[in-house]
């Protein structure tokens, strides 16, 4: 029996509503939630300019 | 790109805010509900796998081919709340049996180079569509920043140029 080959936006949804990957992007942005908070990101793009 | 004497909290981030970018040697090819990139045979820079993207250009993915095996890559950019234009980036393995995996060790990998430089396309596409974005890449363990910084770092001078 043939496995049905999975589309490229089949797997983009996927991949998108997989719990880990949903877990890894919410652990991302709450490491970067308390430099945003904090004015660290503006003030490294104060530095860049 | 981050200089020597800032936190390393603060190196983790590339800020590519203002690149100018041109189309070099990709081809894309609209395809069903995404878009293909090839690369030409008269490239004469990194060579790369094709990769795939969607409509958006947040979502791609290529296939790695090494001796030891074949890996499907993904790569995320998803921007992040309240940033005003700060992306995440996020590599995958989608893995044969349809699971997930960010744990990939790049180190048995003989085709880093080339995986690498198929992300940096991945980057400027993305950063053709967004041209003002910038862009966290950061590893799940030390030694991957230090890779992605490396590698990467080098790629995106390349792109600048």
């Amino acid at each position: 029996m043939k496995t049905p080959v999975e589309s490229f936006e089949d797997r983009k949804k996927r991949v998108l509503a997989d719990p880990k990957v949903q877990a890894i992007l919410k652990e991302k942005m709450e490491a970067t939630r308390e430099f945003i908070e904090s004015g660290g990101l503006e003030r490294l793009r104060a530095l860049k300019r | 790109m981050p200089s020597a004497g800032k936190s390393a909290e603060e190196a983790a981030f590339y800020f590519c805010e203002g690149i100018i970018l041109h189309l070099r040697h990709i081809q894309p090819l609209n395809f069903l509900h995404s878009i293909w990139y090839l690369q030409s045979s008269v490239c004469m820079q990194s060579e790369f796998y094709p990769f795939q993207s969607d409509d958006d250009q947040l979502y791609f993915e290529f296939v790695r081919i090494s001796f030891e095996r074949t890996i499907r890559k993904a790569v995320l950019f998803t921007e992040f709340p309240h940033s005003n234009g700060l992306f995440n980036l996020a590599l995958l393995d989608v893995l044969p049996n349809g699971e997930l995996s960010d744990i990939a060790s790049p180190e048995n990998n003989l085709d880093l180079e080339k995986a690498m430089s198929t992300v940096s396309e991945c980057l400027r596409i993305f950063l053709e569509r967004y041209p003002y974005a910038e862009i966290k890449i950061q590893g799940n363990t030390p030694a991957k920043s230090r890779l992605y910084r490396m590698v990467l770092g080098k790629e995106l001078s390349n792109i600048q140029k």
